[in-house]
């Protein structure tokens, strides 16, 4: 790191900022329940961004810097990326500047931990739940990573976190007269809890059995859809994007200030929306953005209407905000007041696993093949599969209730379960 | 030109290889290096970047009489291999733990190559200066065409690959070079957003941003279009495929099922279909990284594998899968250098490269006059794979309407696939005489170890169920 510091500050660079990466592994690779492949990973990257200034603009580089690399190298490569700056100028902007904010450790009982001691544990309690006569895991996954991040710039900012997550791939398999099944999972967290694991693997091989024991499902009207795993976040994250600063200096937001995000006809629950650094549990969680501005939390729809924008250092700049909030990574929405009981007074089409939730961020188009979804009927759930479901967010936004039962995932944390009036099955 | 990095360390890699292969049957590193540039010039901002492709590292891989071990790292010199070597040793003990259970792995092939390959660009490229001249000269075009054009943008991506694979018997090299040039426009009218895109993919980095500039008017036409789209009323249709629609049904509905990785962890029903029909008699497909020129063109795979060209669906008959070296060593199936990681700090799995359909004997304008009510699909916007139960997700950007033999006139967007794979590919009546291959995809094994691939053929026309 001397030697890159040495060669930025010797430069004609105007600005310069520097992201270190130092992090290790711990992988496990199932096929069944035996070990196919482990790894270990142990890795470092360096990015560096220089800022140059010409006429009131500026223009920016970033590249990869290896230690490996000598001083008469390094030193043409930043003047290289200088000239290539000068030509990529934009509206002057500021990059942060020291703060004395200290960011906030995240969250995890990862720490101080051997990471291959973790893999072991985490598959230890994945495959308790592998009991079943007809249900088995096909393929496991174990991922456990810790992330030292260091980011420091040439106006004093000089920050580092430490991260952790546990990642798990899994597939639980079911088998019935010869024909089988799979679904899909991932299992993201930052704080193991071994017994909640098990239990959790247990339901996913027991949704499997109800994707076996499926139906194809068709319905020629609209029903009430309710949208649950992957859907919920991905549907969230159309009213999130939208009050990005990004979106609104590039005149793309649909959504104003002290306006409703939701139409002027809200039929469902008015969302309310917080960003936040870091929440128990999820992975995702931050202290710092990859620009070093230390992140607090930031409420920015509440009851429908628009609070405040949110994101990087260098377009909250070009709003003329006074202190841009960074780049939050977790979404909080606010639970509702109706669970999925309230909702078995008449059918719905609870969609539980999708090939791939999709949202069409411009056009607000959103859904997916549902690989598995339960039809309430009026009495009872009957496991479907074999359709996709489809809407418009600009058509639907108002209509969105959100239910009291809540998750926490890797980068959301709020209601489990959104139910939509109207939505199209295909 | 191979990366000087890698030919830095080359020798203190056979070492280690030397040293670990008196403790380990088997001992393989690979050594992978991508460089490259960026640039992206859009209405609003302009940036310079290192290739999204960029990425510098080494993994050993052992096989010590149990399982298979992993350890990647970042460099390599004298001051640190000793301590290399014993995470290597480390990593490979964890395997003692008494709670594991192992899969009955053996040592992979190491047959005897010294060989080194090289594939150069075929253009010297622009500076980023006369890149970024360039495409603000395009920039001012597209919204000279349109005021409904609300942003654009222009991104030139090149990259060079270089990577080494050295084991007790095997000493390759391999350097090659690929890029990209993409333009999009984004339109608006009202509330409405829609977003339209075209790109060049090729190993001809000056040709790519040149030829960019012929795409613009049809891009902005498109963007244009795109804001009149209505959803399509679900329905099963005929359908014509363009080249992007069908590399989409060659690679994620189809392909994903005969990664042979997924055979040995019973995830793929193709494993029951080898040697019985799958798709019309007219269908041939292939996969390889040596079956055609494109973006997944190398030389040897990530396990020290040369390239292929497999012969996957014959006449409607499914021949065989694809395989990695470790897939193969467990199902005794050699491996048809399909073996790929995301990087060297990744797992290699069994992992497509060209995937395609071969071109037919129809012309395209017969194929569209035989369609009574149906649409010509265009350009993947998404899909998912299904191995296991042959289920299609595969999104198309939009579709244009075909009515007794002639476009209508009505643009649909986006337009979801769906039913079962094997029932697609059987209703496949025509495949036209002209084939393209789009070098421009990712492809991720579930959600993650993204490559890069391409995929593609002629058009087809075939019967499915849209909404």
């Amino acid at each position: 790191m001397e030697k890159l510091l040495k060669a930025l500050n010797s430069s004609a660079v105007n600005d310069y900022k520097i992201i270190e990466v130092n992090s290790e592994s711990s992988e496990l690779f199932y096929v069944g329940k035996k070990l196919e492949t482990n790894r270990a990973t142990n890795l470092k990257s360096v990015s560096v961004t220089i800022y140059v200034d010409v006429d009131n603009k500026r223009g920016s580089a970033t590249f990869t810097y290896y230690d490996y690399m000598s001083e008469e190298e390094l030193a043409k490569l930043i003047n290289d990326k200088i000239y290539a700056a000068k030509f990529a100028l934009n509206q002057h902007y500021e990059i942060p500047s020291k703060n004395d904010e200290k960011p906030s450790k995240n969250p995890s009982n990862f720490a101080s931990r051997n990471l291959s001691d973790i893999a072991l544990e985490i598959g230890e309690a994945v495959f308790k739940a592998d009991h079943y006569e007809d249900g088995f895991l096909s393929a496991t996954e174990i991922f456990v990573t810790k992330k030292n991040r260091h980011i420091l710039n040439s106006k004093g900012v000089d920050v580092s976190e430490v991260t952790y997550e546990g990642y798990i791939e899994l597939i639980p398999a079911w088998e019935k007269d010869g024909e089988e099944t799979e679904t899909y999972n991932q299992i993201i967290f930052s704080n193991l809890d071994k017994t909640a694991l098990t239990k959790e693997v247990d339901e996913l091989l027991l949704l499997t059995k109800a994707r076996m024991d499926a139906v194809p499902f068709k319905s020629d009207k609209p029903l009430t859809v309710v949208i649950e795993d992957e859907g919920v976040p991905r549907t969230i994250s159309y009213f999130v994007n939208d009050l990005s600063y990004a979106k609104e200096y590039q005149h793309m937001s649909r959504s104003k200030i002290s306006e409703s995000v939701q139409g002027d006809n809200i039929e469902g629950t008015p969302l309310t929306i917080d960003l936040l650094p870091s929440y128990v549990g999820a992975s995702a969680s931050s202290s710092i953005d990859s620009d070093g501005v230390v992140l607090k939390p930031v409420n920015i729809i509440k009851d429908g209407i628009a609070k405040a924008r949110f994101g990087s250092y260098q377009f909250g700049y070009y709003l003329g905000v006074e202190h841009p909030t960074g780049v939050l990574p977790i979404t909080k929405v606010e639970c509702g007041s109706k669970s999925l009981e309230d909702y078995k007074k008449e059918p719905y089409l609870r969609c539980v696993k999708f090939s791939s939730f999709q949202l069409e961020d411009a056009s607000g188009y959103f859904g997916g093949e549902v690989r598995l979804g339960f039809y309430y009927d009026g009495e009872k759930e009957i496991p479907v599969t074999g359709f996709s479901i489809a809407g418009s967010l600009p058509e639907l936004k108002g209509k969105i209730v959100v239910s009291k039962e809540d998750i926490v995932s890797s980068r959301y944390v709020g209601p489990k379960y959104l139910f939509i009036k109207g939505m199209s099955i295909i | 030109m191979f990366s000087n990095f890698l030919n830095s360390k080359h020798d203190i890699c056979k070492k280690l290889v030397d040293r670990l292969s008196s403790k380990f049957e088997y001992v393989s590193l690979l050594g992978k290096q991508i460089t490259g540039d960026n640039v992206r010039v859009t209405t609003f901002n302009t940036s310079i970047n290192d290739s999204m492709e960029t990425q510098n590292g080494f993994v050993v891989k052992i096989y010590g009489g149990k399982a298979y071990s992993e350890y990647s790292f970042s460099d390599i010199d004298e001051n640190n291999i000793d301590d290399i070597e014993k995470k290597v040793v480390e990593t490979v003990h964890v395997l003692d733990d008494d709670s594991l259970l192992h899969i009955s792995g053996k040592a992979l092939e190491d047959e005897p190559l010294v060989k080194e390959f090289s594939r150069p660009m075929e253009s010297e490229p622009y500076s980023v200066q006369e890149i970024i001249a360039k495409y603000n000269e395009y920039k001012g075009y597209i919204h000279s065409k349109s005021d409904k054009i609300i942003q654009s943008m222009l991104m030139f991506e090149r990259y060079e690959t270089s990577s080494m694979f050295i084991s007790k018997n095997r000493d390759l090299k391999q350097n090659f070079s690929w890029c990209i040039a993409v333009a999009i426009a984004v339109s608006k009218k009202d509330d409405k957003i829609q977003m339209a895109r075209d790109y060049i993919a090729c190993n001809d980095p000056r040709g790519a941003v040149d030829g960019l500039k012929d795409k613009l008017d049809d891009l902005v036409k498109l963007a244009e279009d795109l804001l009149n789209a209505t959803m399509i009323e679900p329905g099963v249709y005929d359908i014509i495929t363009n080249p992007s629609i069908t590399g989409l049904i060659a690679h994620e509905a189809f392909g994903h099922s005969v990664e042979m990785d997924m055979f040995l962890k019973k995830r793929a029903r193709a494993r029951k279909y080898i040697n019985k029909p799958v798709a019309s008699s007219l269908v041939n497909m292939h996969d390889g990284a040596a079956a055609t020129y494109s973006c997944a063109s190398y030389f040897f795979d990530d396990e020290g594998t040369l390239a292929q060209d497999t012969l996957i669906i014959k006449n409607g008959i499914l021949l065989t899968g694809i395989c990695d070296a470790v897939s193969g060593a467990q199902l005794g199936h050699k491996s048809t250098g399909n073996g790929r990681r995301e990087s060297a700090n990744r797992k290699a799995y069994t992992r497509m490269t060209n995937t395609f359909f071969e071109p037919g004997n129809d012309k395209l304008e017969d194929m569209i006059k035989s369609v009574k009510h149906g649409y010509m699909l265009f350009d993947t916007n998404n899909g998912m794979e299904d191995p296991k139960n042959w289920n299609i997700q595969c999104t198309a950007e939009y579709g244009r309407e075909i009515k007794d033999g002639k476009f209508t006139g009505k643009i649909v967007a986006p337009v979801v696939m769906s039913g079962y794979v094997p029932d697609l590919l059987m209703s496949i009546s025509m495949i036209s005489d002209d084939f393209k291959i789009l070098g421009s995809g990712h492809c991720g094994k579930g959600h993650k170890e993204w490559v890069t691939v391409s995929d593609g053929g002629p058009c087809l026309k075939a019967r499915c169920k849209l909404g």
